[in-house]
C-alpha cells in the first residue's frame, strides 16, 4: 500500500465510522420515539446545539474539542511510543491546578507576559505529572495503565484539597469549593471569526497537532518513537533508544494535557472549581483510537465528539435523556475500534496474498 | 521380540513452504530406549507433537497397541498413555510440586476441595519408588531447572504412561543431574516402559539408548541402529548427509588466498569473554576470537549454545561480564548506537526482532541506521528529507533486487526473501569494515540463501571482516576461511580450511 492508499483508507475509515455513528443515531431517534418524546425536537436541538452558528452550537463544540484534541494528542503520541499513559485526566487537572496558581499570584497586568508564563505553568505541571508515571513505569517496574489511572486520583483529590475552604487556593469568601478568579490579564477571550465566537485555544491546539502530525512522521524523533512502538528490538539494534522515546512520549504528552487544563482555566471557567477535567483525558482515549493514533485525524475526531457531546447536551431540553448522547459516543467507539480489528485483519490476508504470489516462481 | 507398544507408518506433515515429515516409520517396544537423532529442523519436534497429539499429521497411521487411533489432543495422548516432557517445562511456577503432580487429574465433575495433604503424600510416595527425590511442598518456581524436571517425569508417570517422550531432556542439566536422569530412565527402561530420547547429543545416545533412528530434514535416514555398537562418526554423518557441494569460489578470493594475503588487521577481538544469557546462566565462557579484514570467520554450533549472546556481543546489544571486546583494537562499550557509527553491519536470521520494522515503510527500514546516527537524509533539527529518503531507497533496492520495488510499501508486505534483501540493502551499502551475522539465511528459499551467500562474499572481497555465526553447518563449510565450533558457551578451533566432519564433532561436543 502506497502513502496515498493509506491516506485515502484512513479517511474512509473515518468517513465510515462516522456514518455508522449517524445510523445509529437514527437507531436512538427510534428509541427516543418509543420513549414518548419527539425524535426531531430531539435532534434539532441537538444539531442548534453542536453545530449551529446563530444559536453557539458551533461555539460549544469548538471550545469542548480543546481539551479533547490536546488530550487526544497526549494519549496518540504515547501509544505510538508503546507506552499507555491513561494519565491525561490528572495531568491535565495538575495542568489547571498551575495555571490557576500563576494566573492569581504570578506576574498580572500584561497579558503578553501573564498568559504564557500561565500556559508554561500548565505544561510543566502535566509533564511532572507525567514525569512520576514514567518514573515508576521505567525505574520501578510499574505497569503504567495503572500507575498512570491511579495518579488521576491522586490528582483528582489533590486539586480539590487545594480549593476546599481554607485551603491555599480557596477563595477567601467562597462558600463552597472554588478559587479565586484569575488576574484579567490572564484571560484568553474567542475572537470572532465569521460570525462564530471562536476559542483561542482550538487555535493552538489545532496549531499543535499539525506539527506534532509533521514531528511523528517527519523527524528523527518522530521516527523514533513510532519504531519504538512497534518494533523496540530493531529500534535498539539500529541504534535507537526505545527508552528515551518513551520517556518523550510521557513528557510531552503529560505537557499538552497539562496545557489544556491550563486552557480550560484561562479561556472557560477562569478559576479553578471541583473536576476540572471532566473525564476529556479518559474521552481522549477513545478519540485517539478513533484516530487512527494520527495526530491530524485526532483534530477530526476530537471535533466529531466534541459534537456529539454538545449535542447531548441540548437534546437534553427536549426531556430525551442526556446518557443517550453518552451511549452514541460509546457505540462510535465500539464501532472504530471492531473497524479498526477488521481492517487490519484484511491487511494481514492481503500481505499474506502478497506473500504468496512473490514466493511463486 | 516383545511387539511394539506405538507405531507411526508413513506419517506425512507438511507446513506451507515445507515439508516437516515425509513417510516416517517408527516403533517404540517396552523396556527399551530408543533415540531419535537429528539437526535442528529434521522434523523432530514435529513427530513427538504428532505422538503427544499437539500435531495433526496430513497422513499417516499411529497405532497404539497394534489398533490405529487419532491422537487428537495431550489429553487423548495421556489416555493412550503417552506422556511428554517438554524441552521447556510447561508447569505453572506458583503451584507447589504436589499441586503440580495432581492438576488435571481429577475425574470428577463435581467440584472437590482440593486434598493437599493427600496429594502431597501421593507425591511423595511416587518420588520414594522411582527415585525422583523432590519435596512436594516446594514450589516450582522456586526449584531448580534440574529438579522442574523430575516434576514433569513424576507428572507423566502419576498418570502411569507406559510410553515416555522426553525432548532435549538434557539441555538444561548440569553434568552431575544428566546423570541422575539417566540412572532413573534406565530404571523406568527396566519396568517395562518404551522411552523416545529426542537428542542431538551423540554421547547421550551411546550413554542410555538400545536402538537410534536417525531424522534428516523429514525423513528416516537409518532406523534400529545398535546404539552402543554404531560410531558416533557414522551417527554424525547420517545426522549431517553428505557435504553439498562446495560453492564455486571467487577467483579473486583465491589468488589472493594463493598469495597468502586474505587476512588483514584483525577489526573485532574477543579476549576471554564470558556473558550471561537472558535466563541468567553463562552463555559464553572464555571466548577469545579474531575477526580480520577480508576473512569470514565462521562459527558452527547447535542452536542455544551461546550463538545468540555471541551476535549480540559482536553488535553492542550485550554487555560482557569479563574480558575485553575491542573494534579495531579500542574497547568498544556494548552501545549498539558505538557499533552503528562505526559503520558495523549486523545481519540476523530473525529479522523482526532485531532488523527490520514490519510495520514501517520499506524507505524508513531502510534509513534507520542513517537517520539514527543524524546522517542523510535526516538534515538539521532531524527533519528527515523526503526525496533524498525516496532517492537512496530505490538506490538500494535496484541494487540488491528488492521486490516490488515500491519504497513506500510497508516492510512487513514483503516476502521473506525480499525482506532479508532489504536488510542487506542496509546493511551492506557502504563498505562496512565488520559484518556479524547470525544465522542470515533462516527460513529462506534456496535461491535467497545463495544470495546472501554472494553478499558475505562480495563484503569480504571488499575488504570486511565477517563474522558468520550459523547453525547450518553446510553455511559455515561453504563460506568461511576459518571456523570454530560453539559448543555449551565454548569455542573450539577447527582446523584450515574448515573441515565438516571435523566441526560436525566439535559442534555436538565430541572430541577432535
Amino acid at each position: 500500500m502506497t502513502r496515498g492508499e493509506r491516506v485515502r483508507a484512513r479517511a474512509r475509515d473515518l468517513a465510515l465510522t462516522f456514518g455508522l455513528a449517524l445510523l445509529s443515531v437514527l437507531a436512538l431517534g427510534l428509541v427516543v420515539l418509543a420513549m414518548g418524546h419527539d425524535p426531531r425536537a430531539a435532534l434539532s436541538a441537538a444539531l442548534d446545539s453542536s453545530l449551529s452558528i446563530e444559536r453557539g452550537g458551533l461555539e460549544a463544540t469548538l471550545k469542548g474539542a480543546v481539551p479533547l484534541l490536546l488530550c487526544g494528542l497526549a494519549v496518540a503520541i504515547g501509544f505510538r511510543a508503546g507506552v499507555f499513559n491513561l494519565g491525561a485526566e490528572g495531568q491535565l487537572v495538575l495542568g489547571a491546578v498551575a495555571a490557576t496558581a500563576v494566573g492569581v499570584h504570578g506576574p498580572a497586568g500584561l497579558p503578553l507576559l501573564a498568559i504564557p508564563a500561565e500556559l508554561l505553568a500548565g505544561a510543566l505541571a502535566g509533564a511532572a505529572w507525567a514525569g512520576v508515571a514514567a518514573w515508576l513505569k521505567e525505574r520501578r517496574d510499574a505497569p503504567e495503565v495503572l500507575a498512570t489511572i491511579l495518579l488521576n486520583f491522586v490528582a483528582i483529590q489533590l486539586a480539590a484539597f487545594l480549593i476546599d475552604i481554607g485551603n491555599p487556593l480557596n477563595e477567601a469568601a467562597a462558600t463552597y469549593p472554588k478559587s479565586d478568579a484569575i488576574d484579567l490579564s490572564a484571560e484568553l477571550s474567542p475572537f470572532l471569526f465569521l460570525g462564530v465566537q471562536v476559542p483561542q485555544g482550538i487555535v493552538l491546539a489545532v496549531a499543535l497537532a499539525v506539527a506534532l502530525d509533521f514531528a511523528i512522521l517527519r523527524t528523527r524523533a518522530g521516527l523514533e518513537v513510532r519504531l519504538s512502538g512497534a518494533s523496540p528490538g530493531v529500534a535498539r539494534a539500529t541504534g535507537f533508544s526505545p527508552l528515551r522515546a518513551r520517556c518523550t512520549a510521557f513528557l510531552l504528552g503529560g505537557a499538552l494535557a497539562g496545557l489544556a487544563g491550563a486552557l480550560g482555566v484561562a479561556g472557560v471557567t477562569h478559576r479553578l472549581y471541583r473536576g476540572p477535567g471532566a473525564g476529556a483525558g479518559y474521552t481522549a482515549v477513545a478519540v485517539a483510537l478513533v484516530a487512527g493514533l494520527r495526530p491530524a485525524w485526532v483534530v477530526l475526531a476530537a471535533l466529531g465528539f466534541a459534537a456529539l457531546e454538545a449535542g447531548g447536551q441540548g437534546a437534553q431540553h427536549t426531556g430525551v435523556p442526556r446518557a443517550l448522547a453518552g451511549a452514541v459516543s460509546g457505540l462510535v467507539v465500539l464501532l472504530a475500534l471492531v473497524q479498526g480489528a477488521l481492517a487490519s485483519a484484511l491487511a494481514a490476508r492481503a500481505a499474506r496474498r502478497t506473500a504468496a504470489l512473490e514466493a511463486a516462481p | 521380540m516383545t511387539e511394539p507398544i506405538v507405531e507411526l507408518r508413513g506419517i506425512r506433515k507438511t507446513y506451507p513452504g515445507t515439508v516437516a515429515l515425509d513417510g516416517v516409520d517408527l516403533e517404540l517396544r517396552p523396556g527399551e530406549v530408543r533415540a531419535l537423532l537429528g539437526e535442528n529442523g529434521a522434523g523432530k519436534s514435529t513427530l513427538t507433537g504428532i505422538l503427544y497429539g499437539l500435531v495433526r499429521p496430513d497422513s499417516g497411521e499411529v497405532r497404539v497397541r497394534g489398533r490405529p487411533v487419532e491422537v487428537r489432543s495431550p489429553a487423548s495422548a495421556l489416555a493412550l498413555g503417552i506422556g511428554l516432557v517438554h524441552q521447556h517445562f510447561a508447569l505453572a511456577p506458583s503451584l507447589t510440586v504436589a499441586e503440580s503432580v495432581e492438576l488435571g487429574l481429577a475425574r470428577s465433575l463435581l467440584p472437590r476441595a482440593f486434598d493437599a495433604k493427600k496429594a502431597a503424600e501421593t507425591t511423595a510416595e511416587l518420588s520414594r519408588r522411582t527415585g525422583l527425590a523432590v519435596d512436594p511442598w516446594a514450589r516450582v518456581g522456586d526449584l531448580p531447572l534440574g529438579v522442574r524436571q523430575r516434576v514433569e517425569i513424576l507428572k507423566a508417570l502419576r498418570r502411569d504412561v507406559r510410553v515416555l517422550l522426553l525432548d532435549e531432556p538434557t539441555a538444561v542439566l548440569a553434568p552431575g543431574e544428566v546423570d541422575e536422569l539417566f540412572s532413573v530412565l534406565a530404571r523406568l527402561r527396566d519396568e517395562g516402559r518404551a522411552i523416545l530420547l529426542i537428542t542431538h547429543k551423540l554421547r547421550e545416545v551411546a550413554r542410555l539408548a538400545d536402538r537410534v533412528t536417525v531424522l534428516r530434514r523429514g525423513r528416516v535416514v537409518a532406523t534400529d541402529l545398535p546404539a552402543r555398537e554404531t560410531h558416533e562418526d557414522a551417527l554424525a554423518a547420517l545426522m549431517m548427509g553428505e557435504a553439498h557441494a562446495p560453492e564455486a569460489e571467487s577467483i579473486e578470493h583465491a589468488k589472493k588466498k594463493e598469495r597468502g594475503e586474505t587476512a588483514g588487521a584483525a577489526v573485532l577481538s574477543l579476549r576471554d569473554v564470558t556473558a550471561f544469557g537472558p535466563d541468567g546462566r553463562e552463555a559464553l565462557s572464555g571466548v577469545s576470537l579474531e575477526v580480520r579484514q577480508g576473512e569470514i570467520v565462521g562459527i558452527a554450533g547447535v542452536a542455544g549454545n551461546g550463538q545468540d549472546e555471541l551476535y549480540r556481543l559482536a553488535t553492542g546489544l550485550l554487555a560482557q561480564t569479563r574480558g575485553h571486546v575491542e573494534l579495531r583494537g579500542a574497547p568498544a562499550a556494548a552501545s549498539p548506537r558505538d557499533f552503528v557509527l562505526a559503520g558495523v553491519a549486523a545481519i540476523p536470521g530473525e529479522r523482526h526482532a532485531l532488523a527490520l520494522a514490519p510495520s514501517l515503510s520499506c524507505e524508513e527500514n531502510l534509513a534507520l541506521k542513517d537517520v539514527a546516527v543524524s546522517r542523510s537524509p535526516a538534515r538539521a533539527l532531524g527533519v528527515i528529507d523526503r526525496s533524498a529518503l525516496r532517492k537512496s531507497a530505490l538506490e538500494r533496492m535496484d541494487r540488491h533486487d528488492v521486490r516490488p520495488r515500491d519504497p513506500a510499501r510497508l516492510a512487513g508486505e514483503l516476502s521473506g526473501g525480499n525482506q532479508q534483501k532489504l536488510v542487506l540493502a542496509r546493511e551492506l551499502s557502504g563498505s562496512p569494515p565488520l559484518v556479524v551475522a547470525l544465522d542470515p539465511s533462516r527460513g529462506l528459499d534456496v535461491a535467497a540463501q545463495a544470495l546472501v551467500a554472494r553478499e558475505l562474499e562480495r563484503a569480504r572481497e571488499a575488504g570486511a571482516a565477517v563474522l558468520l555465526v550459523s547453525t547450518d553447518l553446510d553455511e559455515v563449510v561453504s563460506l568461511a576461511d576459518r571456523a570454530f565450533a560453539l559448543h555449551a558457551g565454548k569455542l573450539l578451533a577447527g582446523s584450515i580450511p574448515p573441515d565438516r566432519e571435523e566441526l560436525g564433532r566439535l559442534m555436538l561436543g565430541g572430541a577432535r
